[in-house]
């Protein structure tokens, strides 16, 4: 099991009480761990007791919370946003939450992309499960999936592009 | 006329003598002051090597030690220099802080202490057992607020988190922290216990 990458957080000022093991970043604040960065005005870091971290992004002036995975070895691109997204580091579970949208880019093309009230993106066994929710416009999760064979052709082209 | 003479030039030289001395007496003192007002230019007026200074809180109870191999005491603003400086503060239940530099100056009565060049702070341990330290060129201590603060580049070491920033402020009584500028955090995971 690789050893789990540090998460560093940069942002314009930073509030940290000792006694409550909180941390509040504000202004242009980018999280970065391993290859998942997301950027937001505003994330609430807390430390859990067993030392893992809880982050809680939320926006105020830009429009939503973007969050962008990226995977070499696959040539694949994930890309979410959402008004709100929660990120726990010992499940290593995002969560999108508000008008959450998640596209899955292979090679630069879109392979799938999901809508709903919530997406839970999971970084471990990289499956994200979408819910409608009841506040969202449709109450149902529109998701849009190429055929298993579209995704091996656009993975081969882009090994020989890569060659 | 005549035999009055020798009484008079001896009166005359008596009077003469007289007030050569009261003028001499008089030169003399105003040339050397008795009591002369302090000094205040910015010059050392006292100094010591291997300098220890203990203050307290009214209750007699030490809140700040501060120890250095030389110390240069100045007039005009009443300021300690002291180098290779170490300065404890510990206000009452606040967990103790250690700070060292290459210059400290303690001025406004010992309520502010500039610690200038590789500027440390450390403070002790919590419950929890995390290392808290701050690093920067310049900190300055407010004593009696227990506060450190520095408009400079600062390192903090929180346990296996590394803090960076411009211009920190830590409040060691409510322990709050604030980063003004520029913060970047690195949260390192916590280490799973090794396994039994």
């Amino acid at each position: 099991q690789p050893a789990e990458p540090d998460t560093v957080i940069l942002s314009d000022t930073l509030d940290y009480d000792d006694i409550k093991r909180q941390s509040i970043f504000n202004g242009n604040v980018i999280l970065t761990r391993g290859n998942l960065n997301l950027h937001a005005d505003r994330v609430t870091v807390n430390e859990q007791a067993d030392g893992s971290q809880h982050a809680i992004a939320t926006v105020q002036q830009s429009p939503r919370v973007l969050v962008r995975q990226e995977t070499p070895e696959k040539y694949e691109i994930i890309k979410g946003q959402s008004t709100r997204a929660e990120y726990h580091s010992a499940s290593e579970q995002l969560t999108l939450i508000g008008q959450a949208v998640l596209t899955r880019s292979i090679c630069g093309k879109v392979i799938d992309s999901i809508q709903g009230e919530r997406i839970i993106y999971n970084k471990k066994t990289d499956t994200y499960q979408a819910i409608g929710g009841h506040s969202s416009a449709n109450q149902r999760v529109r998701s849009v999936a190429r055929p298993r064979a579209q995704i091996d052709r656009a993975i081969a082209e882009c090994k020989q592009k890569a060659q | 006329m005549r035999e009055r003479l020798p009484a008079l030039t001896a009166l005359l030289l008596l009077a003469a003598l007289v007030a050569g001395t009261w003028w001499a007496a008089h030169y003399t003192h105003s040339t050397v002051e008795l009591d002369p007002p302090r000094r205040y230019t910015h010059e050392p007026d006292s100094w010591a090597n291997d300098f220890v200074m203990l203050r307290t809180d009214e209750q007699g109870i030490a809140v700040n030690r501060l120890e250095g191999r030389f110390m240069q005491h100045y007039p005009d603003d009443d300021s300690y220099h002291v180098d290779a400086a170490t300065a404890l503060v510990k206000q009452k239940e606040n967990p103790l802080t250690t700070a060292t530099a290459d210059l400290a100056i303690m001025d406004e009565a010992g309520q502010r202490i500039q610690m200038i060049g590789n500027a440390y702070v450390h403070r002790q341990p919590d419950t929890k057992g995390d290392r808290f330290s701050i690093r920067s060129d310049q900190l300055t201590i407010y004593v009696d607020e227990d506060k450190i603060t520095t408009d400079r580049p600062a390192v903090i070491i929180n346990g296996p988190n590394i803090l960076q920033g411009i211009g920190v402020e830590y409040d060691n009584t409510s322990r709050q922290l604030q980063v003004h500028r520029n913060a970047q955090v690195t949260l390192t995971p916590a280490q799973p216990p090794p396994a039994p």
